[in-house]
């Protein structure tokens, strides 16, 4: 019986969402400038943050995997403390250390004149710093439960360590990483927290979705109903793509 | 070419001590049991492991020697059969042999004919478009090894190459194996527990226990003159211990034996094979010199005989037929006597 009122608990706003959605005014809302700008703005940040994800987080997760840096343990504790910090913790931490006075953007700002906040750059760092761990610790699994015998194999046959993890390593785990790549883009389109609080909310620069979605709030709600609809169906969209291929995958 | 291997590796407390030469055109088994420190040693051939001290050198190339010099994998030209022959799944077969040569520097072209070329000098042409997990235990043996040679290696290494496949096939590869590695001129050297293998595919055995080399022979050598009870158990042949003196072996732990070897003195080693040992109820009168009295302490069925392990000075393992056993009604604890001739042993110098 718990069961099932947690279940309700959890579907009922989903269906009220659906409800209450103004389905006649829908293409009219969401095809408004200001609806397709936010939603621009929230493709473009989201994947240029889940580039960056890649870029850097997968390397790190496999430094992880194989435990090849010292405190291994302590250093995979502080990649998932922006995890579990509130996100707008996350926004004020960015701001202490990329803000005009932060710790290392006040000599960004000083000598270089580079400033983050406010602008489309930080929502990509807010978004990048909340939604990494997630790509991280889901390669990370996938990198350890590759067996090394394969790298061996590869080293032994001539192959340099970028052509290993490049041809090897990274083919094997491809299943993680696709899940793992999903799950951070997911989380970096719907990230709000850190967003609003290190990149404010200007339409246009930094006013993605979920932000438009807040403001709207205040202003129409029929329109915040509307852009929260399209999100409802991204996420959907998403746990169908893992559920249906990839995370079957890995588990077999 | 010549390995030089004279260094010893740690690795979480195990210690790995090895001071031999691997001839080149020679094959060695290294024989041991699990945990004896075998894999490492193929690992720190390999270049996969590093040594903690000593050297270790490549016909005249040196690739270890501490502190400083460590030639990693890319460097050896050392070709690896891995115990499950880590083929890479998203790879196909061609593939997966072209994959070193390209990693080598050739061409995609060069690298698909040498590829090629191996599976046909394999005779697994068919199978050059499949993947890794649509072949058999056996063709993916045959094609680990045409991986490992694609890259003209001079030395080739070979980590339980047999271990992963059922009896049935373990017979037609091993055969296949032997052909093979004949073939190839270079240092072979594979690891087994297992010692059919290593009788049957090795010029030279090198035993391994503990993280050190306990014997090293020809594979007649070691079953002929076993030097530890793990070599001589695997030989199935009792051996005893003991200080020699003129034809009269004082056996360490009480007993005493009559061996043919007059001439030795001091400590020494006997080989005495269970089938040279007989069993009668009674105290026997005849030519045996050796006579000594026991107890039965286990019988274990063998395929076609029964082995008998008894408790006597020395203790002796006696292999009898099943109507032998039936005839004399043996069980767990039967008082025993044990006989064995003078001229079926043989006793050694340690």
């Amino acid at each position: 019986m718990p069961g099932l009122v947690a279940l309700l608990f959890l579907v009922i706003p989903l269906i009220a969402l659906i409800v209450q959605t103004p389905w006649e005014a829908f293409p009219k809302i969401i095809s408004s400038p200001e609806a397709l700008e936010a939603l621009r703005l929230s493709l473009v940040t989201s994947l240029v943050a889940t580039a960056f994800a890649a870029l850097f987080g997968i390397p790190m997760a496999w430094l992880l995997a194989r435990e090849i840096l010292p405190f291994t343990g302590l250093l995979r504790a502080l990649v998932i403390v922006p995890l579990l910090l509130p996100p707008v913790v996350s926004g004020v931490a960015l701001l202490e250390a990329l803000g005009r006075r932060g710790l290392v953007g006040a000599f960004l700002y000083d000598t270089l004149g580079i400033t983050f906040p406010f602008t489309t750059v930080g929502v990509v760092i807010a978004t990048t710093f909340v939604a990494m761990p997630f790509l991280v610790i889901t390669m990370e699994g996938g990198f350890r439960s590759l067996h090394q015998r394969y790298e061996d194999a590869a080293a032994t046959l001539g192959a340099g360590s970028r052509r290993v993890f490049l041809r090897i390593t990274m083919p094997m785990v491809a299943p993680a990483a696709i899940a793992g790549l999903v799950l951070c883009w997911a989380r970096a389109l719907g990230e709000f927290g850190a967003t609003i609080t290190f990149a404010g909310n200007f339409p246009g620069v930094t006013q993605t979705m979920p932000l438009a979605v807040y403001t709207a709030l205040e202003s129409d709600r029929s329109v915040a109903i509307a852009l929260s609809m399209v999100l409802l169906v991204v996420s959907v969209g998403v746990l169908v793509a893992l559920r249906g291929k990839y995370l079957q995958t890995r588990a077999s | 070419m010549k390995i030089t291997a004279n260094f010893s590796a740690i690795r979480n407390s195990f210690r790995l001590s090895i001071d031999t030469i691997f001839s080149a055109g020679t094959v060695t088994a290294v024989l041991g049991p699990n945990g004896s420190g075998k894999s490492t040693l193929l690992r720190v051939l390999a270049g996969l492991q590093g040594i903690d001290s000593g050297a270790i050198v490549f016909g005249n190339q040196v690739v270890n020697k501490t502190p400083s010099v460590h030639v990693a994998p890319q460097g050896r030209s050392v070709g690896v059969v891995f115990q499950d022959y880590a083929l890479f799944p998203h790879l196909s077969v061609m593939e997966n042999i072209a994959f070193g040569p390209r990693s080598l520097g050739s061409s995609k072209k060069v690298s698909q004919v040498r590829a090629q070329s191996q599976l046909e000098s394999l005779g697994i042409t068919e199978l050059g478009h499949r993947k890794p997990n649509q072949i058999s235990g056996g063709q993916a043996q045959r094609v680990a090894l045409a991986r490992a040679l694609a890259i003209e290696p001079s030395v080739l290494l070979l980590d339980e190459p047999l271990a992963a496949l059922d009896a049935q096939t373990k017979e037609s590869v091993r055969t296949e194996l032997e052909k093979q590695i004949d073939g190839f001129d270079g240092c072979v050297i594979f690891v087994t527990h297992d010692p059919l293998d290593a009788m049957l595919l090795a010029d030279r055995v090198v035993v391994l226990e503990d993280g050190s080399i306990t014997q090293e022979g020809t594979p007649s050598e070691l079953a002929a003159r076993p030097e530890t009870d793990y070599v001589a158990t695997l030989m199935g042949v009792n051996l005893i211990r003991g200080v020699a003196n003129q034809g009269v072996l004082q056996v360490e732990g009480g007993g005493v034996l009559s061996v043919p070897q007059v001439d030795l003195r001091g400590e020494a080693l006997a080989v005495l094979r269970p089938e040279a040992v007989t069993l009668h109820l009674l105290r026997p009168e005849g030519s045996a010199r050796n006579v000594w009295q026991g107890s039965v302490r286990a019988l274990t069925p063998m395929h076609d005989r029964i082995r008998v392990s008894i408790d006597a000075s020395p203790p002796v393992i006696a292999t009898i037929t099943h109507l032998a056993l039936a005839d004399l009604q043996l069980s767990v604890g039967t008082p025993i006597w044990v006989s064995a001739k003078t001229l079926t042993i043989e006793a050694f110098a340690k």
